[in-house]
This record gives structure tokens, sequence and C-alpha cells, in this order.
């Protein structure tokens, strides 16, 4: 039986009933409509994957993962509606299902066996130049110190400093208050602080500085 | 007691991980799997397995033909030609030069079916014979800017096929398989149907592309 075309109105992006200038009428169907919508944001939700799994291949897994549940849900996705907050709501959700059905506190692995620095006691630095110190760090070993940080804060800064969410967006997303959102990134900012504090020492670009 | 510098260092580690991350990219196999499996939904994977399955045995074709309608089961047959072609399919001919795909349909069809131009977006992929209705049939694979497209050329009239013309005095028939769906048009004594998870609209363009 042969399934008729439907116009249907769709808003991101819109997909709409043309009528050609020979007078063919060319319906457009919204098959296609999730690939249009939801693929584009796949680095987006990659990334917030390696930020939560710290691995690489977790982090295809997870993302591949969160994909197919996001196929599944699709029908109940607004059309209009925060498509990026949605995808990535979707991947901390399949996360968590992944680390109940593991029975882990969450992955720990550094990115690419970088070797990380080892927990140091907290050590108060003067960040007078902390754009000049921060540009030594190499990608990997911002992103390998972001991925030091405990679950909960990894993820929260990661949304409010990579993908520049409000407070507001990040706590649905996380499922937690906007003020339990403040003080993570205010705590994950804190630690990282230290980390890379250690790692400025260890690469002889710092000592103890006011 | 806030450190003055806090707020600078929020802002150079901001700046710092945003960049970092800019480099991170989804990988293009993690982005074909993701797309593979978006295309081959639990809804139409089932009913491609079982017609891959049916085709693949040996059992006699009326057998088959015996289960379900004539013009489902030609519409079947071209969705799972196509799904064929978009999976690990050892009997597809990977090849993007249209000179040797010539010389492969050469070969084995004993004739040229019409090749696209490729650039713009478009890009062959490679192609394959498969049975349809009986005898052999060739099918390619196009990767265009809508999506990945097979063309299967038969000697069959489209109204044969099950087709539909999509408005009258229409150079242009249609149909659809699950989430497939497909268009059709005749050129000299072969019918090109072009098959597709992607629009009526975009399968159309592509043929138009084959148009003397």
């Amino acid at each position: 039986m042969l399934k008729s075309c439907k116009t249907t109105a769709m808003m991101e992006p819109a997909i709409t009933r043309n009528r050609l200038s020979k007078g063919k009428l060319i319906l457009s169907a919204n098959r296609n409509s999730f690939d249009q919508i939801a693929l584009p944001y796949l680095d987006t939700v990659y990334r917030a994957a390696l930020a939560i799994t710290s691995r690489k291949d977790l982090a295809e897994d997870l993302t591949q993962a969160a994909f197919l549940k996001a196929l599944k849900s699709f029908k109940r996705f607004q059309p209009g509606t925060n498509c990026k907050a949605w995808l990535l709501t979707i991947l901390r959700n399949t996360w968590y299902d992944q680390l109940r059905h593991k029975k882990i506190a969450g992955p720990t692995s550094p990115i690419d066996e970088l070797d990380i620095a080892e927990k140091t006691p907290q050590v108060q630095t003067t960040w007078t130049d902390a754009d000049d110190l921060i540009d030594n760090f190499s990608d990997e070993q911002i992103i390998a110190a972001l991925c030091e940080l405990p679950d909960d804060q990894r993820l929260t800064l990661y949304l409010t400093d990579v993908e520049q969410l409000t407070q507001k967006e990040v706590a649905e997303i996380t499922g937690v208050a906007e003020g339990t959102v403040k003080s993570r990134t205010s705590r994950a900012r804190a630690q990282l602080k230290i980390k890379l504090d250690t790692y400025a020492k260890q690469m002889g670009l710092t000592g103890d500085r006011k | 007691m806030t450190n003055p510098n806090d707020g600078q260092f929020e802002k150079a580690i901001a700046e710092r991980l945003r960049s970092a991350f800019n480099s991170v990219k989804a990988s293009d196999t993690l982005a074909e799997k993701i797309r593979r499996q978006n295309r081959f939904s639990k809804k139409l994977w089932p009913v491609m397995a079982t017609a891959a399955a049916v085709l693949f045995i040996i059992l006699p074709l009326s057998f088959h033909m015996a289960l379900i309608s004539t013009a489902t089961a030609t519409k079947a047959q071209l969705a799972e030609i196509h799904l064929n072609n978009h999976s690990d399919n050892a009997e597809f001919f990977t090849e993007a030069d249209p000179v040797k795909l010539a010389e492969f349909f050469k070969e084995k069809l004993g004739f040229n079916p019409i090749l696209p131009a490729i650039g713009n977006g478009i890009a062959l992929r490679g192609c394959c014979v498969a049975h349809f209705e009986g005898p052999i049939v060739g099918s390619y694979g196009v990767e265009t800017p809508a999506g990945f497209v097979s063309i299967v050329v038969v000697d069959e009239t489209p109204s044969a096929i099950g087709m539909r013309k999509m408005v009258k005095e229409s150079e242009f028939w249609k149909a659809s398989y699950s989430n497939c769906s497909m268009v059709a048009t005749t050129i000299g004594e072969y019918t090109y149907c072009a098959v597709g998870l992607i629009s009526e609209d975009a399968l159309v363009q592509m043929l138009t592309k084959l148009l003397p």
C-alpha cells in the first residue's frame, strides 16, 4: 500500500509545499526531518560526550546511543524549540542510564592516555597572566584537565563555558536547580585552576606567583 | 574574599575550553554510523531483513511473489537494493570513477546506464547488479547533497513496477516503501528508479541530471 506524501508544517528548518513554474506540484516529505534538524548537532553532542566520558571510543558509543534515542523520541520533539538542549538532555540521560547499567561512579580515564598530573594539595596561585598562561597548554591538556573533574562539575562547566548555555538551560539539561548549577560551576573552575596550576608547575611555567 | 584575578581566569579558561573543544569533531565513521542507524530504523529493518533473506536464499522467486502483491514486491525489491547498496554488501563494487563503473556495467549487463555528471555535491559511490523481477538489473549509488541515492536501471515501465505519475503529464513517477521514497523516469529503453531516504523533490532533481 502506497504511503501518501504529506505536507507537514515544520519549523526547523521549514519544509514547505512548492509549486514549480511548469505547473508541477511537488510535495516535500518530512521523512528526512530528523537528519535535517538533529544531525547538524552531531559535533556538539560528540564534544559533550567526550567531556562526559573522557575517552573517544566511549564518546562515540554514547553519541550513537543518544542519537538513536533521539530518533525514537523525535515525535515528541517540538519543532522550533531548542534542539541542541533537547539532544544534550538525551545525551546526559543516556549517560546516566549507562552508568546505572554498569553500576560505576563514572569514567575517569584520560584522553589518549595523556599523562595527567596527580592530585596535589591546594596551592594559591595568582593568575595575573591567565591568558598567556593558559595558552601554553595544549588542547589535549585543557580537555584532560576538564575530564579530571568530578562528573557533575565536568558536565556543568562544559555546558556553561563551552556551549555557553544559560544557567537555566544547564539546570534543565542536568536536572538540578539553577543554584546548584552556579555552585557546581564555581567549584569546577576552582578545581580546574588547581589542576592547571599543577600542570604549569610541571611544565616550568610558573612557581608561586603574586 | 574574591580574588580580583578570578574573573580574568574565568574568562580565560572559558575561552580556552571553547578553543580546545573547537578542534574536536565527530569522525566521518561516527557520522556515517549514525546516518545509517537513522535510516534503517527499528521500523524498517525487520522488513528489510526479511526481504533480503528471501531474495538471497535459494527459493523460487514465484514463492516470494505469492506472499505479497506484485506491486508491493517490486517496491520492496527496489528498497532492498537501496539497502544493500548502502550497507556492507560484498557484491557492491565500490568505485567513484565513472569510467570504471561503465566497464563494470558493460561486463555485467552488456550496456552502460546513464551516469550523472560528478561534482557540485554529486559523487558516485559504486555499483552492483541485483535481481529484480527475475532478470539482473544494474544499480549504482550516488552521494547527493540531500543524501545517498540508489539509481536502479530496469527495463520495466514505471507503471509496471507499481508507480504512479507524480502529476498529470509529468515525466516522473513515484512510489514509496516503508521509509524509502522512489521516483522513476524513462530514458530511452530503460526506466531509471531513484531510491532513497530523502524527499521526492531531491530524487526528481537527481533524475533530472540524467535527462538528455
